[in-house]
């Protein structure tokens, strides 16, 4: 399949838990969109609010290039379908995360978005790097040095979420935007699956399950055998080939700005090159 | 109507669900199970909590297994299926399904419509004839003849022995005898992660649950004791509970004691900035105002959910404006944006934020995907990710993203000076950046 020029394939699994009576998560894995939606409010209305956010996002499925306008519009769009569910309690909310494939100035980028405390990672050289950061409260403590991470992991506040599409909430999401590399795997989950799995053990499953499918139902299976206790969704997206203006596309892609060459020793090396 | 085959493995009969475990699954895991399984919405679930519970977490130690669940409302079959097991689907247009775990590093899941026949067949398994309604019987096949004229398989003339139930009908008491002569269970692992119970409540005058519905009574494993009831039950509703939307000042300040009783707040008022001011992109982690009064939101809430006021309802709905005008888009304001100009021609209006680059990449943009600005570096002067542009109301901020070497700021009347990596600089108009390989940026409509 090829969205924004890149070639990808992709898996999504989602279930219940053992525990809930219901699946108020919800995915759309349609390129060039990848999201996963974690509804709460009770009884239908929670997932009803996650479904109606990701059809929000439904317009962009097929399209070979997006804006980042339609992008906002988009999200717009679902906050007014939340915010439309009827009811006669708390108004139902959900989370949003995942990634739309946009290709911006000849190159393949990643769109990032995240609302709330699903998340979205890549996975790129062996390496698993948390993009989204969580609306959440433990976050929010984490951040102001009140807690440390793994203190956060097992904090009674970890299921409060300080932003969301709906529930009352008028927060905006966030966006990144990444250069796709040839051999990015992108993970998009709701709490179901961090809640259950570390980091550590999340990374073992994705470098045991080379096919993006096969990736998606491990992690949610291996969430059902540590207590499967909410709903768990993971969505895996595989970019095989992308575009890339650079004109050094064998450098690796990480932060490190290793292949910028400082200008004193590229002046040196074209004296030599020069005198060869 | 079911039918078995006598064999080594066990096959769990019930009238909602049924199961086959490998042999090695101890006898009072598999009685546990098959008291579970009618009164469960979820027969994998019951299988998996069982198997863990016996076996611990680890994909290696997890023994085969196939489970079917019937939902006669929705006339459909869930089943799992791990290892070699294979189960075999009559479905109601006479077509068949065929499902194993082998290949399938878990076990595989399908939901079958409408099922006439399901079977499932250990490895070697034989054809089941006897029939059985209810109980646990040592088998290598068992066939759920879901649809009456669906059940080909007519006994012989030598009648079978009909098999009520092979486990004594006793109440379902945790045994306390030993393990019978089968290999002892392995040392039971607590089932869940939390670590062995403290003596102590982690977090006390917790309730046992939330009032949420949510919380499903644990089989009664025997021997594996899933701590069903016991003190850690609060703190794990606690931490697994459902998902409960808060402002982060309202979560900050309650007491960890608290959290199980705050529904989701009655939406306080939009803030007012949002609704005053639109047109302005939010500031990049805006905080929810400070001066909501904490007793505007009920640190109870309506715990159960049931009962709202109207004005509480009508204020919910007149959110749906509130909450879409809070991210309207840049374009719709009348604010006059500045404009970028590249050197290389391109021009970008910086009604939101930019990263200008050799293959830039945004980090963290709240409410709107910033531009990104990719420039030719021949030389590789210019780093991957080398400048923000930061749009603060009708400000600009330029801040070198800590690059290799530099971006020069050329202020008119002043001499050209490094910017500081990482530290904001406020663009004046007249303002020009020289990031390297000959691309400079300007600016038009600064103050």
């Amino acid at each position: 399949m090829t969205a924004a020029g890149a070639d990808i394939t992709w898996g999504a699994c989602t279930d219940r838990g053992l525990k809930r009576a219901a699946n108020e998560d919800a995915y759309l894995a349609e390129s060039p969109v990848f999201l996963v939606a974690d509804g709460m409010g009770g009884h239908e209305a929670g997932a009803e609010a996650s479904r109606r956010a990701l059809e929000g996002f439904r317009p962009l499925v097929g399209r070979s290039s997006v804006d980042p306008a339609d992008i906002e519009e988009a999200f717009r769009e679902a906050v007014r379908s939340v915010h439309a569910i009827v009811v006669e309690t708390y108004a139902p909310g959900t989370t949003l995360s995942g990634v739309v494939l946009c290709e911006r100035a000849g190159t393949t980028y990643w769109l990032v978005l995240n609302i709330g405390d699903s998340r979205t990672y890549l996975r790129a050289d062996g390496r698993l790097e948390q993009i989204s950061i969580d609306h959440s409260a433990v976050q929010a403590m984490v951040d102001r040095g009140e807690l440390s991470a793994a203190e956060a992991e097992r904090h009674p506040q970890r299921n409060v979420v300080t932003r969301a599409v709906g529930g009352g909430s008028t927060g905006a999401p966030d966006y990144w935007l990444l250069p796709a590399s040839a051999g990015d795997r992108i993970v998009v989950c709701s709490d179901g699956l961090t809640k259950e799995l570390s980091e550590d053990a999340i990374n073992v499953v994705l470098e045991a399950e080379p096919s993006a499918q096969a990736a998606a139902t491990r992690l949610v299976h291996e969430a059902l055998l540590q207590g499967g206790r909410d709903n768990t969704t993971v969505v895996v997206v595989d970019a095989h080939a992308v575009i890339e203006a650079d004109d050094d596309p064998t450098a690796p892609a990480d932060d490190i700005d290793e292949e910028t060459r400082p200008r004193a020793a590229h002046a040196e090396r074209g004296r030599e090159d020069a005198e060869i | 109507m079911l039918r078995y085959s006598p064999g080594a493995w066990q096959a769990l009969v019930t009238p909602g669900g049924i199961a086959l475990l490998a042999p090695d699954v101890p006898l009072s895991t598999v009685e546990a199970m098959w008291n579970a399984l009618p009164q469960s919405a979820g027969g994998l679930a019951v299988i998996l909590e069982g198997l863990v519970g016996t076996f611990g977490t680890s994909l290696s130690s997890l023994p085969s297994f196939a489970v079917v669940t019937i939902d006669e409302g929705a006339g459909e079959a869930r089943v799992a299926v791990r290892g070699p097991v294979r189960l075999t689907a009559t479905l109601a247009g006479g077509a068949t399904e065929q499902i194993s775990g082998l290949g399938v590093t878990t076990w595989s899941e399908k939901v079958l419509s409408d099922p006439s026949t399901i079977e499932l067949t250990a490895p070697g398994g034989g054809t089941a004839v006897l029939p059985v309604r209810d109980g646990v019987v040592l088998a290598d096949a068992v066939r759920w003849i879901v649809r009456a004229d669906a059940d080909t398989e007519v006994p012989d003339a030598a009648p079978a022995v009909p098999v009520e139930a092979s486990v004594p009908d006793v109440p379902p008491v945790a045994p306390a005898e030993p393990e019978p002569e089968s290999a002892p269970a392995p040392e039971p692992e607590p089932a869940l992660t939390t670590p062995s119970a403290p003596a102590v409540v982690p977090v006390p005058d917790i309730p046992a649950a939330t009032e949420t519905g949510e919380t499903t009574v644990l089989p009664d494993f025997g021997v594996t004791e899933l701590p069903a009831d016991d003190h850690t039950r609060g703190y794990e509703d606690l931490i697994f509970g459902e998902t409960r939307l808060s402002t982060v000042e309202d979560a900050a300040v309650r007491d960890a004691g608290d959290s199980l009783i705050q529904g989701i707040p009655p939406v306080p008022p939009p803030p007012l900035q949002q609704a005053a001011a639109p047109a302005v992109p939010p500031p990049p982690a805006p905080a929810p105002p400070a001066s909501a009064p904490s007793d505007a939101v009920p640190a109870g809430g309506d715990h159960d959910g049931e009962t709202i006021s109207l004005a509480q309802l009508s204020a919910m709905q007149g959110q749906i404006d509130a909450a879409v005008a809070g991210l309207a888009s840049p374009a719709a304001a009348s604010v006059v944006w500045a404009t970028l100009i590249v050197s290389t021609g391109e021009r970008f209006t910086l009604d939101r934020s930019a990263v200008i680059g050799r293959r830039p990449r945004a980090v963290r943009s709240t409410g709107v995907v910033p531009h990104l600005v990719a420039v030719p570096s021949p030389d590789q002067d210019i780093s991957r990710s080398h400048l923000e542009l930061r749009v603060e109301g009708t400000d600009v901020v330029a801040v070198d993203l800590d690059t290799t070497n530099g971006t020069l700021l050329l202020r008119v009347g002043a001499d050209p000076v490094r910017l500081q990596p990482g530290e904001s600089t406020l663009l004046v108009a007249g303002d020009r950046l020289d990031l390297g390989d000959g691309i400079g940026l300007s600016f038009e409509g600064l103050a």
